[in-house]
């Protein structure tokens, strides 16, 4: 079988992935693929989206280090796993005024008591213009590149309550001992918010979504403890996973 | 020569001396005022698209803008904006008549429950068609058109109960009411969701009588949930954008803001909580020539707006006597918190750098 090159361009859920991938048995995973990593999250990459004029412009370094480092490894297939975190974060910003929304898309979910809702729509604008510009990068790429282009989707949220506050960096930690820890339902449904804009804009853009490990999810249909980094990072547990979902991908 | 009572009249009594003479800038036709806000008074707004200008002037003035329906902090102020948070005290969007003020206290307290309640939109959306723009794009289900209707009456309760003074503008007499049970629809129905079926709604022009009951309903229900609560009356000078009432729209307006002005004046006579304030004839006064519309000849400058504010604040504030305190706040702090780019900087891209870096 021919072995694929591929481009793997991510911010930091590219950790579980680049972690697995040097760490794991090298002759289950890689006699399907090899692969190069691009880390948005260097200095140099920084701001990633520019908007000038109304115009969204995308960082011409790194533009041009995928565009040498494709040229090097000859790559088949680009990876990307862009952002991933900000639903977390939307949901530890909004616990000042414990939160609820009624996602349409998914109805079943349960109201959150003594809670104020926001209108989806106003949720739903704030996710799309928070996200939407970071993934237009996608089509960026497949346009530069003219090479296909897979997105991954950021991992579930943890079930565990008890790890958002333990591996919180200070900054998030001063409001978590503030407003208290998100319940996991209303991190959960901003999860799904941000899968749903997600998809909304890969589906636009003629990208394809390699679907997330089925295995990594608890009986809530949350993220087990054993696959979670910290309060939203997976692994390489979970990064091991996904490669081989990845790799059915590409079989 | 004879005495006669024109002798001892001010000279705010004659046109020469305090409107032909003066600077249009000048012009102050307030008169005396019943009484005085201070800067803790929690105020209240409601009424048509004049009453935008008064909300926002009296936010930005160091008023104590009671708003209970405040947009979540985690929306940033555009989209609070497009979902018509803080325009008013309560998410209720413009009410252009005193029809569907009372209406609007009633529904908000369960006493009345209008026969068509909602409407589906093409797409399936839900539309509240007594707040029709209020949600852009349609309430998504009917969940969450049920839970936002609770919790905006809920807002609107707590208005009532805790109001010191309600500024309520009063933009139109003529509305559209349901055939079935009179309610009135801020927007002829078709016009912005739902469909026009002249068997289930009507056109009616609410002439002076049935505005001055309506503003005895409506100062009656606030006032038996909240004994202390004043009001203040306008008449918005914004004429009519149509008139469906067969009349050259040019004489509707005249008739419109004549009933209005004229209900206005008399109830504000007859309640002493209850006071006028001159908003429209400070706009269409002779005096300005027309300088205080736009070319469209319908929408306010901000230099009109300006003047109306400044004698507002002159004559029923005693902020100028008051020690400079900051005033209690019940309008949306600034958001000093990192933004949600810079936290995940923080929580991901700094700790992956240290990890790869």
């Amino acid at each position: 079988m021919k072995s694929i090159s591929l481009v793997v361009i991510g911010n930091s859920h590219l950790q579980d992935l680049e972690e697995a991938y040097i760490n794991c048995d090298k002759n289950k995973l890689y006699s399907v693929h090899t692969s190069n990593f691009v880390r948005l999250y260097e200095n140099r990459y920084n701001p990633m989206v520019s908007i000038v004029d109304g115009n969204t412009l995308f960082n011409q370094e790194l533009e041009r280090d995928i565009l040498d480092l494709i040229e090097k490894v000859k790559s088949d297939a680009l990876i990307t796993s862009i952002l991933g975190s900000e639903h977390l974060i939307w949901s530890v910003q909004g616990q000042e005024r414990p939160f609820d929304v009624i996602l349409p898309f998914a109805p079943e979910l349960p109201r959150i008591p003594d809670t104020e809702l926001i209108p989806f729509g106003a949720l739903y604008s704030l996710v799309k213009e928070g996200i939407g510009p970071y993934l237009r990068f996608n089509k960026r790429l497949s346009d530069i590149t003219s090479l296909p282009v897979f997105q991954l989707l950021p991992p579930l949220p943890v079930g565990s309550q008890d790890i958002i506050l333990e591996t919180a960096p200070e900054t998030l930690k001063s409001m978590l001992l503030e407003n208290g820890v998100p319940s996991p339902i209303i991190r959960y449904k901003m999860w799904r918010l941000w899968i749903h804009v997600a998809e909304e804009i890969a589906a636009e853009l003629g990208v394809s979504i390699i679907p997330m490990p089925e295995e990594a999810k608890d009986e809530n249909g949350l993220l087990k403890r054993q696959y979670a980094r910290d309060s939203v990072h997976a692994n390489a547990s979970l990064g091991l996973l996904t490669w081989r979902e990845i790799n059915a991908f590409f079989s | 020569m004879a005495s006669h009572p024109y002798k001892a009249l001010p000279k705010e009594a004659f046109w020469r001396t305090s409107v032909a003479e003066p600077a249009p800038s000048a012009i102050d036709p307030v008169g005396p005022t019943k009484f005085v806000l201070s800067r803790t008074d929690k105020v209240a707004t409601a009424g048509s698209c004049f009453a935008q200008h008064i909300a926002r002037h009296l936010s930005q003035s160091g008023f104590n803008y009671l708003v209970t329906e405040q947009a979540h902090p985690l929306l940033p102020k555009p989209i609070a904006d497009k979902f018509g948070y803080g325009l008013f005290t309560a998410r209720y969007a413009n009410i252009y008549t005193s029809r569907q003020m009372i209406q609007l206290l009633r529904r908000a307290f369960g006493l009345f429950v209008p026969a068509e309640d909602v409407w589906t939109d093409t797409d399936g959306a839900l539309i509240d068609p007594f707040r029709p723009q209020i949600q852009p794009g349609g309430f998504q289900t009917q969940a969450e058109f049920d839970a936002d209707r609770e919790q905006h009456f809920a807002a609107i309760r707590l208005a009532v109960e805790t109001l010191d003074c309600l500024v309520f503008t009063l933009g139109l007499t003529e509305c559209w009411l349901s055939r079935a049970d009179g309610a009135a629809y801020p927007l002829c129905p078709g016009v912005s969701g739902g469909s026009y079926d002249d068997k289930r709604h009507m056109f009616y022009n609410l002439n002076v009588n049935d505005v001055l009951a309506d503003l005895e309903a409506i100062h009656d229900f606030v006032t038996e949930r909240n004994p202390t609560a004043r009001f203040i009356l306008t008449v918005s000078p914004v004429p009519l954008a149509a008139s469906a009432s067969g009349d050259h729209v040019l004489t509707a307006t005249t008739y419109s803001k004549s009933v209005l002005r004229a209900a206005a004046g008399e109830f504000a006579r007859s309640r002493a909580n209850v006071a006028y304030f001159p908003s429209y004839e400070i706009i269409t006064g002779s005096f300005s020539q027309g300088a205080y519309f736009e070319p469209d000849l319908r929408s306010v400058t901000e230099e009109g707006v300006s003047h109306v504010m400044r004698l507002f604040l002159a004559h029923y504030t005693s902020m100028n006597d008051e020690p400079q305190t900051e005033p209690p706040s019940t309008t949306i702090p600034e958001r000093k918190a990192m933004t949600t780019r810079e936290l995940v900087a923080v929580i991901c891209e700094e700790e992956a750098l240290q990890k790869f870096g």
